[in-house]
């Protein structure tokens, strides 16, 4: 029954994929169908996920025979379980929204039926990721994933900008799915399947590298430390794109396969430390970037980026569950945020300089309530949705046995946080306009309003809901001293006062060179700048090198064809040279024949 | 030549032929041999000019040479084992020394010199017969002692001559020359086969007449000894033009051709035979066989050379040569392979 | 650097090695005509002035690469910057490769296009922003070390209200 209805839900996202080139929607135009389609399979994925939590089912597995190699046996398979049961209504919920969203902000776009096709795959590859029961339907949506996320950052890719953040993005990403790939060929190697339940089975005492594989993966999909730029990158894109891709698709992704494969890293202690400490300080890291962009995209992209690896701490201290928890929650904010920015750069006519706003407040009050909602939502006011799943978070991390430095580190990340919210909030939506005066602002279109409004509810009360519905035994319910409950709201408030203040204080200073620190975060902490121009330079560099000088000259024409035919000449030339004189016969005779003679002797 | 003397000296050449070949006592066997080269010379000089006679004294001491070698290796032997029988040849160093004198007379290294000289100095005609009857003499002496040659030695022999045939070519215009170190070649390669299959060596040694003699008759008809008369062909004999290619590109071994089957057999009996190197090393250095046939192809039918206006006048002459063999042996030399089965010699 | 740096010698060193095997000749690679190819080195100014108009430089601009036997010939030596650098706002003959007609092209252009490798000036100096980050990366991992070296807690026990299965763990 739940099997039938979730793959109900998953199929019937397969005929407007199938009918895009048909066109046999005359009267409704191919993206209302598209939005009215993701709207109804919301509804009829809300049926199998509520049945499923109230008749507190744990794992459905289908499977269906594929194809079998010698040994290895390759079945269609979905996992029904907590994660994606829970994961698939809320990836349509939040894809409804910004698909009707799109209808507004890309309303211009020629190619807007292909637009919304590629957004339809995006997220269907990401649903056959969630709901793959064998690593390697789990690929084909990874991979699935990080092509539409190429093709929908590289939207307009008339501008270099936007090709070479796509480029970026599939790099990185490839870089990832090396990690992958060793852990899928580990897997088949030493446990002959790719089913994690067959894994856990046999491989009771985990090994490393494999888990060592799966965190580079999920380093390189959701941005960690070190695999990052990408993500500020693929700004470039289409709003609508930005707002899937950090929401509920594809960043998400990495995370989602270390929940799934939880049950083999829980017992490794390096990989649990190593997880820990590159959630950590990927959160500090990309939080301290995140302090000084001027371009609101890129503030929004880089508290993506803090949240990840606070998704990716929460792992590291043990607890999928709550990662999970923060994953949905924070797909609704995440996405209404990007929509907010998305509705003020479109009507301040594609302007995301954010001290080119200011006032908007005025001009602009749902966006700006929403805007103000998302971002309290995010830093974790509570009673928000964000309360629900970071609070929680930071409480486990404070009260576990854990690394005291990555757990400062989140601490002051958290208070980065709400430090970047305010500066955002304070600068776009407060004081005085400073944008150029004529322009014709407007947010009157339903197919703004609605989506905005959707999802604003969502990011008041979806936490609550979601966190009725966690299975309870997962996150240990402790009884703790009132200083380390208060610490996540402490801290929270602590950034939220001193931005606050920095501002008013900010508005009354003179010009001044800035300094170091100021351009660390300013300059995305100099990594772009130094590890984009070193690495791609020694490479092509020495590419050029082999390929033009080593395998061209030396190789291909030096010793290969001038040397033959060199020798050729020579050989010639010294055959055929002779004179015609008969001693010289004579000679020749006698000299091989008296030499054959005395060899036999 | 006077007409009366010629009937008798060309008897005499294949008379001496055929008793070498089919005599098994040693002193008849060399007196054949002798009568053949005695009777040859006459043929050498058919049209009197320094060069002939300088071709035909060549040929005279160099052959005698290889005789009286042959001679004394016939007499020691007999002095040693009390026979006369050819196939009882048991002393090693009379049967290196006959091996040695019929290597000689066969042209091939590094007693290969006089074969070039000697074809340039006669008419086509005549070289047609050094370069193909000429050697069934020998080849037949060489075919019945073929137990009793030194391996080694013989396959020293036949890859140099490979070596000699190919990077002579190399570096000549005059199509005599070309087809005198294209012989060369050829014996290399039948000799390398001698020790391991005779027969393939009679095979390949009648393809090769087939062939050679395809592309004697081919340059006869417009009496083309260099490359440049050769490139002139094509508006007198427009029909050579597709049949000179097809005959070079056979006597280089090309595979659908004729000239392949020989070359394919060898190859495939030496390696059947556990030998790899020396059929790699064959076959790679007669690709400059196959690149000097190409490119006096490319001067002949792919390429037309600036010629002055008289010589475009020559279509009108009419051709006054018998071409009463070429169709056959043209047939023979390109389309032989489907039919290979039938004739391939046994194991 | 270091892995580049070997690569020409060891480039180089195979190309002396080839040459002491047989003198060098004539380029004649497939599909490549002669003219295609730089010419030889200029020797003289005449010869300067020659290959300069041939890549429509003016002299004292042009500079040919040293003639180390890497096969450039007479190609001028144009300054390490990429395209990116480049006016934007300028109207570039060709525009996503930013560059005109006729001008000569950097002999690695492939690898200084607009979205390889960028050599536009930084605000901050080079080593300090390597040092910048290795820095703060290294400090980042010896506080992590030293953070799991030493790990803490905090006061803490279990819940012994918790709504569902608080009683079990209550009891045992």
């Amino acid at each position: 029954m739940y099997t039938a209805m979730t793959i109900l839900t998953l199929i019937s996202l397969i005929p407007p994929v199938a009918t895009a080139l048909t066109n046999t929607n005359k009267k409704s135009s191919y993206p209302h169908y598209v939005k009215t389609i993701i709207a109804s399979t919301f509804m009829v994925s809300l049926l199998p996920t509520t049945m499923f939590m109230c008749t507190d089912q744990e794992t459905i597995i289908s499977n269906w025979h594929w194809t079998a190699t010698q040994t290895l046996e390759l079945s269609l398979s979905f996992k029904l379980d907590y994660f994606s049961m829970m994961f698939i209504p809320v990836a349509l919920f939040v894809t409804w929204s910004i698909m009707e969203f799109s209808l507004w902000y890309m309303h211009s776009d020629p190619n807007i039926n292909q637009f919304f096709k590629y957004l339809l795959i995006f997220l269907t590859t990401m649903l056959i990721l969630v709901t793959a029961n064998n690593l390697f339907q789990l690929f084909i949506g990874w991979e699935g994933v990080g092509i539409m996320s190429f093709l929908l950052i590289g939207w307009w890719y008339a501008r270099e900008e936007a090709n070479t953040a796509a480029i970026q993005a599939i790099l990185y990403n490839r870089i990832g799915d090396i990690g992958f790939i060793l852990a899928l060929a580990w897997f088949l190697f030493h446990t002959n399947s790719w089913e994690p339940q067959q894994m856990l089975l046999l491989n009771t005492s985990s090994n490393f590298l494999p888990l060592a594989g799966l965190l580079l993966a999920a380093a390189g999909k959701s941005a960690q430390l070190g695999l990052h730029p990408w993500l500020p990158s693929a700004m470039e894109g289409p709003t609508p794109v930005s707002a899937l891709l950090h929401s509920s698709t594809m960043v998400v992704a990495g995370i989602f396969l270390l929940i799934r494969f939880h049950p083999l890293m829980e017992n490794n202690q390096p990989i649990q430390t190593l997880t820990l400490c590159l959630g950590a300080i990927t959160t500090l890291f990309t939080a301290i970037c995140a302090l000084t962009q001027n371009d609101i995209k890129k503030i929004v992209a880089f508290s993506t980026s803090s949240q990840l690896g606070l998704m990716m701490v929460t792992i590291g201290i043990n607890q999928p569950h709550l990662a999970f928890l923060h994953i949905c929650t924070h797909a609704f904010f995440k996405a209404m945020l990007f929509m907010c920015s998305g509705s003020i750069i479109h009507n301040l006519n594609n302007e995301q300089d954010i001290r080119k706003m200011g006032g908007l407040f005025k001009t602009l009050p749902l966006t700006s309530t929403s805007l103000t909602i998302g971002s309290l939502a995010l830093t974790g006011m509570p009673f928000l949705t964000g309360f629900y799943s970071k609070d929680p978070i930071i409480e486990t991390a404070n009260m576990s046995y854990t690394n005291a430095w990555a757990l400062s580190m989140t601490l002051i990340a958290t208070s980065l946080t709400s430090a970047y919210s305010t500066r955002m909030i304070l600068l776009t939506l407060t004081n005085q306009p400073r944008f150029p005066t004529l322009i014709n602002i407007n947010e009157n279109d339903p197919s703004l309003l609605n989506p905005i409004k959707r999802l604003t509810a969502g990011s008041l009360l979806a936490g609550f809901l979601i966190i009725n519905s966690i299975p309870p035994i997962s996150p240990s319910q402790t009884t703790v001293p009132l200083y380390l409950k208060l610490t996540a709201l402490s801290v929270t408030l602590l950034g939220f006062l001193t931005a606050f203040d920095l501002y008013l204080l900010a508005n009354k200073l003179k010009m001044k060179n800035p300094s170091h620190t100021f351009r660390f975060s300013n300059m995305l902490g100099f990594y772009p700048n130094t590890i984009h121009r070193t690495i791609p330079y020694t490479s092509l560099l020495m590419s050029q090198n082999l390929a033009s000088l080593l395998l061209d000259l030396a190789w291909l024409e030096k010793s290969m064809p001038k040397a033959i035919s060199h020798h050729q000449i020579s050989a010639s030339t010294t055959i055929s040279s002779q004179k015609g004189m008969i001693k010289l016969y004579s000679l020749s005779l006698l000299i091989p024949l008296s030499l054959a003679l005395l060899l036999i002797v | 030549m006077n007409p009366l003397a010629q009937p008798i000296i060309y008897s005499a050449v294949f008379a001496g032929t055929l008793i070498a070949a089919s005599s098994s006592h040693w002193f008849l066997t060399w007196v054949g041999l002798e009568m053949n080269m005695l009777a040859f010379i006459p043929i050498l000089t058919k049209k009197t000019n320094p060069r002939s006679t300088e071709a035909a004294i060549k040929y005279f001491l160099v052959q005698a040479t290889a005789s009286m070698i042959l001679m004394m290796a016939i007499l020691s032997n007999n002095l040693l084992s009390g026979q006369w029988t050819m196939t009882s040849t048991t002393n090693q160093y009379s049967s290196l020394m006959i091996l040695t004198a019929l290597a000689m007379k066969l042209g091939m290294a590094p007693f290969h010199f006089w074969v070039p000289e000697v074809t340039q100095g006669t008419t086509l005609t005549s070289g047609l017969l050094l370069l193909t009857w000429q050697k069934l003499a020998p080849i037949s002496i060489m075919y019945q002692i073929f137990p009793v040659v030194n391996t080694n030695i013989l396959l020293t022999f036949s890859t140099l001559s490979i070596m000699v045939g190919s990077w002579g070519g190399l570096n000549q215009t005059q199509l005599r020359k070309i087809l005198a170190y294209s012989s060369i070649t050829h014996m290399g390669w039948m000799m390398a086969i001698l020790p391991y299959n005779p027969n393939i060596t009679i095979f390949n040694l009648t393809i090769y007449i087939v062939l050679t003699t395809t592309a004697f008759l081919a340059l006869n008809l417009n009496s083309s000894t260099t490359t440049l008369l050769l490139s002139r062909s094509w508006n007198k004999l427009t029909w050579l033009l597709p049949l000179i290619p097809s005959t070079l590109l056979s006597l280089g071994g090309l595979p659908p051709l004729s000239g392949f089957l020989p070359k394919w057999l060898v190859i495939e009996e030496l390696t059947k035979n556990g030998s790899l190197v020396i059929p790699t090393i064959m076959a790679i250095i007669t690709l400059a066989n196959l690149y000097f046939y190409t490119r006096l192809i490319y001067s002949t039918s792919i390429t037309l050379f600036p010629t002055s206006n008289n010589v475009k006048m020559k279509w009108q002459f009419e051709n006054t040569k018998p071409t009463l063999l070429l169709p056959t042996l043209t047939v023979l030399t390109t389309l032989l392979l489907p039919i290979a089965p039938l004739m391939s010699p046994a194991p | 650097m270091a892995v580049a740096r070997a690569g020409v010698l060891g480039v180089q060193w195979l190309q002396r090695a080839s040459r002491n095997v047989m003198p060098l000749g004539a380029r004649t690679a497939s599909h490549m005509t002669k003219d295609m190819f730089p010419g030889p080195y200029p020797r003289t100014p005449e010869e300067r002035a020659a290959a300069a108009k041939k890549y429509n430089m003016r002299v004292e601009d042009y500079e040919p690469y040293p003639d180390d036997g890497m096969g450039y010939g007479d190609y001028p030596k144009l300054p390490d910057r990429s395209q990116h650098e480049r006016d934007p706002w300028y109207s570039w003959d060709q525009p996503d490769l930013r560059l005109n007609w006729g001008e000569p092209m950097h002999w690695h252009l492939d690898m200084y296009n607009r979205n390889r490798v960028d050599t536009s000036p930084t605000p901050v100096s080079w080593h300090v922003m390597c040092m910048q980050l290795v820095g703060f990366l290294a400090f980042m991992i010896f506080m992590c070390w030293m953070g799991d070296t030493y790990p803490v807690y905090q006061p803490v026990c279990r819940h012994h209200f918790s709504y569902n299965l608080g009683f079990l763990s209550a009891l045992g």
